[in-house]
């Protein structure tokens, strides 16, 4: 589904990912790990599309080459980023807002546009898998949400416009306990066998809601390890230190 | 070719000894001495120029010279006033008085219990003495030329009172078209309102300017008062005033427990002047001032607000945004002042821009005199580009960047649609507003 093949970027001078290689089929779900400052964002959101990077390098999804796409078309295409800091945009309506991203999609790929009521059936369907409240959608864009609320919201987007890629980025950081299993369990409901899902985060016990086939260790902008589960909980139990002072050696 | 501004100047204050015979008899010594109060007060100022502070980023004068020829002071008093209806906003329904080129043109036949209006050219003298009491006495003739000019030649223009514990139900929309096919118009229009004692009414002006070669100088002083406990909506829309030019001197007057929703609307012009000065002369007043200015091209549009609280316990809350491509320019000048009796005085002020070209300029200046120890006042002001973070958010959700930047400065320019009472004119303004960012909204 995503071939990432020696993708490097860099940013005024400083180069942050210096040769990432990544395969990701459908059906898995894989975890990159990695210190702060390892280029775990910088990756997701250049697969996203943000544009501030100088770019080399290959990456192909569903056998297109990602990297001539614009934003919007990665996103018809069925890739999805969960933001690490949700924007908030004031004055738009996530529902109205939610409303044309569907149908933008649904153009893409031929499909009708949803009316107003099969729109909000879906809403209402979506809302509990994230128990998050109709009122809050009515509300501006992540405008005045809470951290829990926002990130939330990201994964109710992310149930919507159902992609077949979703990339979470740091989707832990700044939740509770309870917050955290609601959102994982959304993630896993949306679990299927033609889709797969990227899960970026900092610590591991995100992991023991949303249990990835793949971990990999991303430090100074490469994948150093790759392994299972097993490998988060050795990096859970030992920290990052022993990676650095490895991959330190080598180089 | 251009006039200077000594010629421009003379011309008018020669124009007024023969306009002064026009109105001979037919007004008492109280407004034939006001005229010329004010005319000797505009001979003494002239137009404003460059270094005169007020105008320092609006470069009336030079426009006007530039524009105007040395034509009649009044527009036609003759003439077959074509059809109007297709330039009116469709469906919004209410009191209507439709001005063509400063000349009352059309007035609707019922008019609602408690509300009284004439024509300020049909009043007797003693009407007149009695309107005294309330004409040129909130505007500043002394110290602005336009007001000036509008006090010596105004002629035409309402006198609307609206009784004590009357509540309108319906609005009164005053329209102002301006056409200068048979020539350049100048229009001095004059209007006094008076909300009577917990009345309730929503009042619409709007200004049009029909497709000319000609230019049209359009010079209006309104002014109105808010009697205890009254609550008036009032909506200034300049939505079609491509190629006028305007200079709009409007004055607000609150006494106890009024409240005022004020928005002013405007979508270019060649040069729009605003001058909008509300003071609150009550104790628990409310004031919640909103405008709204979209410029393009090479069109120039000025707002300049004074809110004076001099009384204690009142509130004022205004927001000014703006949204300014290609060559065009915007000004904002608001003004606070809290008197020393103004203790308690909850006021605050923002003005927010958006530049969409890196030709398009902004000059913003928000100022707060606070002359009393216990008050809550607040003032900024922002002139900034299209977020791009929130841009890349929506596209990265499937919108292309047409889209995102049109849904983005869509939500910005519509903030103010809570103060718009009438829902037929929220519709209206919605559209306008959408088709002047080209966001479809459907």
């Amino acid at each position: 589904m995503l071939k990432v093949d020696n993708l490097i970027a860099s940013i005024g001078g400083n180069q942050i990912l210096n040769g990432v290689n990544l395969q990701v089929n459908a059906g898995e779900v894989h975890a990159i790990m990695g210190p702060n400052g390892s280029g775990k964002s910088t990756f997701a959101s250049i697969l996203a599309g943000r544009d501030s990077y100088i770019i080399s390098g290959k990456v192909s999804f569903l056998d297109k080459n990602l990297l001539e796409m614009p934003p919007e078309k990665r996103a018809r295409e069925g890739l999805f980023l969960a933001f690490q800091y949700p924007v908030e945009i004031p004055g738009v309506s996530t529902t109205n807002f939610l409303k044309t991203a569907v149908n933008k999609i649904r153009e893409y790929r031929g499909q009708d546009s949803l009316d107003a009521v099969t729109f909000l059936k879906l809403i209402r369907e979506k809302m509990k898998l994230v128990e998050i409240d109709e009122s809050l959608l009515s509300r501006s864009l992540n405008d005045g949400y809470s951290g829990g609320e926002k990130k939330r919201n990201e994964i109710f987007q992310m149930a919507i416009l159902e992609p077949r890629l979703a990339i979470l980025d740091e989707t832990d950081s700044g939740l509770d306990i309870d917050a955290l299993r609601i959102v994982a369990n959304g993630v896993n409901t949306l679990r299927k066998k033609d889709n797969a899902i990227i899960v970026v985060t900092h610590y591991q016990r995100l992991l023991d809601y949303i249990v990835p086939d793949f971990v990999h260790v991303l430090y100074n902008g490469r994948i150093v390890k790759s392994g299972t589960k097993e490998l988060a909980l050795e990096l859970e139990e030992r920290g990052y230190d022993w990676i650095k002072e490895n991959e330190n050696v080598i180089t | 070719m251009s006039i200077t501004e000594k010629e421009l100047r003379d011309h008018f204050t020669n124009k007024f000894g023969d306009f002064s015979k026009t109105l001979n008899g037919s007004q008492p010594a109280e407004i034939s001495n006001l005229r010329r109060e004010a005319i000797e007060a505009f001979a003494a100022q002239g137009f404003p120029l460059a270094k005169n502070e007020e105008y320092k980023y609006t470069p009336l004068t030079k426009v006007l010279l530039k524009s105007l020829k040395l034509d009649p002071v009044q527009p036609a008093e003759a003439g077959v006033i074509p059809p109007f209806n297709e330039h009116l906003i469709p469906e919004l329904d209410g009191h209507l008085l439709v001005y063509w080129n400063g000349k009352l043109a059309y007035r609707s036949e019922d008019t609602p219990k408690g509300l009284v209006i004439e024509q300020l050219d049909s009043l007797d003298h003693a009407r007149q003495r009695e309107v005294r009491k309330y004409l040129a006495t909130l505007t500043n003739y002394q110290s602005d030329a336009f007001a000036a000019l509008n006090t010596a030649f105004f002629k035409h223009g309402s006198l609307v009172k609206i009784a004590k514990d009357t509540t309108l139900d319906e609005p009164l929309i005053i329209y102002h078209l301006s056409d200068g096919q048979s020539g350049p118009t100048y229009t001095q229009t004059r209007h006094l309102l008076v909300a009577g004692e917990n009345s309730r009414a929503t009042l619409v002006e709007i200004n049009i300017n029909l497709k000319s070669n000609q230019s049209t100088f359009y010079n209006a002083v309104s002014e109105v008062f808010l009697e205890e406990g009254a609550q008036l909506y009032f909506h200034k829309i300049q939505s079609k005033c491509s190629g006028a030019i305007i200079v709009d001197n409007t004055h607000l007057h609150q006494e106890n427990n009024s409240q005022l929703h004020c928005t002013t609307v405007t979508t270019g012009g060649t040069i729009i002047r605003n001058n909008l000065n509300i003071t609150i002369n009550g104790e628990h007043c409310e004031s919640h001032i909103n405008g709204l200015y979209l410029i393009k091209g090479n069109d120039h549009v000025d707002n300049h607000t004074v809110v004076d609280h001099r009384i204690a316990n009142s509130y004022s809350n205004e927001l000014y945004k703006g949204i300014i491509d290609d060559s065009g320019t915007g000004v904002f000048n608001g003004k606070i002042f809290v008197q020393p009796d103004a203790q308690k005085t909850n006021a605050f002020q923002s003005n927010k821009n958006l530049l969409l070209s890196d030709k398009a300029s902004m000059n913003t200046k928000p100022q707060l005199e606070i002359w009393a120890d216990d008050v809550k006042c607040s003032h900024g002001a922002t002139t900034g580009q299209i977020d791009s973070d929130q841009v890349f958010y929506l596209r990265s959700r499937g919108l292309d960047k047409q889209q995102a930047k049109g849904l983005l400065l869509y939500a910005f320019a519509t903030e103010f649609l809570e103060h718009i009472s009438l829902p037929v004119l929220k519709d209206y303004l919605e559209k306008v507003i959408a088709d002047m960012l080209h966001y479809d909204k459907s």
